[in-house]
């Protein structure tokens, strides 16, 4: 064939519609090209010739391993009727896809683990490598269920009360601090009977304070405890306060200086959160009137 | 010649091991199948086919389709499993002997017909070996498998336009090829 005619005979298969192609697959000339036909007995003749079975004995080999392969653990399902098969279709179904699905749930099981003990692994490791981790809920979390103490935590909420006051703090801050831990061993003093032996105990007091006036202010200084915001009670607790305090505490001027200064320096040194009476600047009149409104709580 | 009606039984069968159902398959697909991987030059055919065969039944749960589908699933594993052969020939390299040669000393029929039939096969083989190994595999599937263009292109993973240009391109090379050659067979 010259190079033009495969040219031309190229544009003419590429023009070809899919019927004459199908046509010439079939072993027949497309239309009236009857010059494809020895192109049509070509493709019919390969087929012929290529598609035969394979010898006896290698089929009865194949058909021998395609048994082996499809034997199933027990043969009582199998019948030899395609009528008797027919209806056991959806259950085979049902078993073949049970399989996979156990395998997906396995495969999501794992990959719930691994994620699980990747995020503790993370966590322990930060932990040893000292970052300090935010909240206290992973070392709760870790104490609670492996057991373990995290390392290198800070310790926020141990030691609300030092055990010591430093040398160079002021009689007054230790006398404080003996209050605060007396309260702490359980007395069941009210809210007002506390302020007023914090705000004695910030003056220099010594002896008793007198508490009498407390008498009526039991069932609020109980209520602010029981998370009460009476107003009554509050301002019960800050006449009170008042009274214990000489008048400082409400003036708040001279209390700056004596019995404020006094708590403040009780309460740094003391370093609690417990004394917020003392750091915000109504020194002793708050300690009488937080414990009058619940602001400190029992021990 | 396809199973027809009785497809969706022999299929359940299959599926649930009757080996009767799995003969009929068998039967029903091998000369066609055979005929593709020899024609495309398989250096062992019979064993591929039993390697295709058992990656069926492996693989049947996964088949969902009619008896079109099956076919086109059938020689897409056919398709893949040739050239995994060719890969691991090419890195092993093995003598083989034809399977022309080894069927003439296997039981025969007729003598001479085997005889003709061996000598059609090779120049088909000749003839086709010699066009792009594109064009012999969406030739050879269509001719072998019976496929429609959609078919041969699911199975080869190209677009149907591309896999009807290389059909008519294959087409207009092989009758280039049996003008050379003067073939009539």
């Amino acid at each position: 064939m010259q190079p033009d005619a495969y040219q031309d005979d190229m544009a003419r298969f590429l023009r070809m519609s899919d019927e004459d192609v199908q046509r010439l697959f079939r072993g027949l000339p497309p239309g009236r090209d009857e010059d494809l036909r020895d192109l049509a007995d070509f493709l019919a003749d390969a087929t012929q010739a290529l598609s035969r079975p394979p010898r006896n004995d290698v089929e009865a080999g194949h058909l021998a391993l395609i048994a082996e392969a499809v034997r199933p653990p027990s043969d009582e399902a199998l019948a030899p009727t395609p009528a008797a098969t027919s209806a056991g279709t959806p259950m085979a179904r049902s078993t073949e896809r049970r399989g996979p699905m156990r395998l997906r749930t396995v495969r999501w099981a794992v990959k719930v683990a691994v994620a699980t003990a990747s995020v503790v692994l993370m966590t322990a490791t930060l932990a040893f490598a000292g970052v300090d981790l935010p909240g206290t809920a992973a070392e709760t979390a870790f104490l609670k269920v492996f057991g373990v103490d995290l390392p290198n935590q800070a310790d926020e909420h141990a030691g609300a009360v030092p055990e010591e006051l430093p040398e160079a703090a002021a009689d007054t801050a230790l006398a404080v601090l003996a209050v605060i831990r007396e309260w702490r061993s359980g007395l069941e003093w009210s809210g007002c009977e506390f302020g007023a032996r914090v705000s004695a105990a910030a003056r220099g007091l010594e002896g008793e304070p007198d508490t009498s006036h407390c008498a009526g202010s039991d069932g609020g200084g109980s209520d602010a405890a029981g998370g009460s915001e009476n107003a009554s009670h509050a301002d019960e607790g800050l006449e009170t306060a008042d009274e214990a305090s000489g008048g400082a505490a409400s003036g708040g001027a001279s209390n700056a200086d004596d019995g404020l200064g006094t708590a403040d320096g009780a309460s740094d040194g003391a370093g609690s959160d417990g004394l917020s009476n003392a750091d915000d600047g109504l020194g002793t009149a708050d300690g009488a009137s937080d414990g009058a409104t619940g602001g400190v709580g029992g021990p | 010649m396809p199973i027809g009606d009785d497809f969706p039984q022999v299929l359940a069968a299959a599926r649930l091991g009757a080996e009767w159902a799995w003969t009929a398959l068998y039967r029903d697909l091998v000369p066609s199948v055979r005929g593709y991987l020899r024609a495309r030059g398989a250096i062992e055919p019979d064993d591929l086919l039993g390697e295709v065969f058992l990656q069926l039944v492996r693989d049947l749960g996964r088949f969902e389709g009619d008896e079109r589908d099956f076919r086109t699933w059938v020689f897409t594993v056919v398709h893949h499993r040739l050239i995994d052969d060719r890969r691991r020939r090419s890195r092993r390299p093995v003598e083989a002997s034809p399977d022309e040669v080894l069927e003439a000393f296997g039981e025969l029929g007729d003598v001479e017909d085997e005889a003709i039939a061996g000598l059609t096969a090779a120049r088909v083989r000749q003839l086709v070996g010699r066009l792009s190994p594109e064009q012999q595999d969406v030739l050879l599937l269509r001719l072998f498998g019976d496929l429609a263009t959609e078919e041969v292109a699911s199975i080869v993973g190209k677009r149907p336009g591309a896999v009807k240009a290389l059909l008519r391109r294959g087409l207009a090379s092989l009758r280039r090829e049996m003008s050379r050659e003067g073939v009539s067979i």
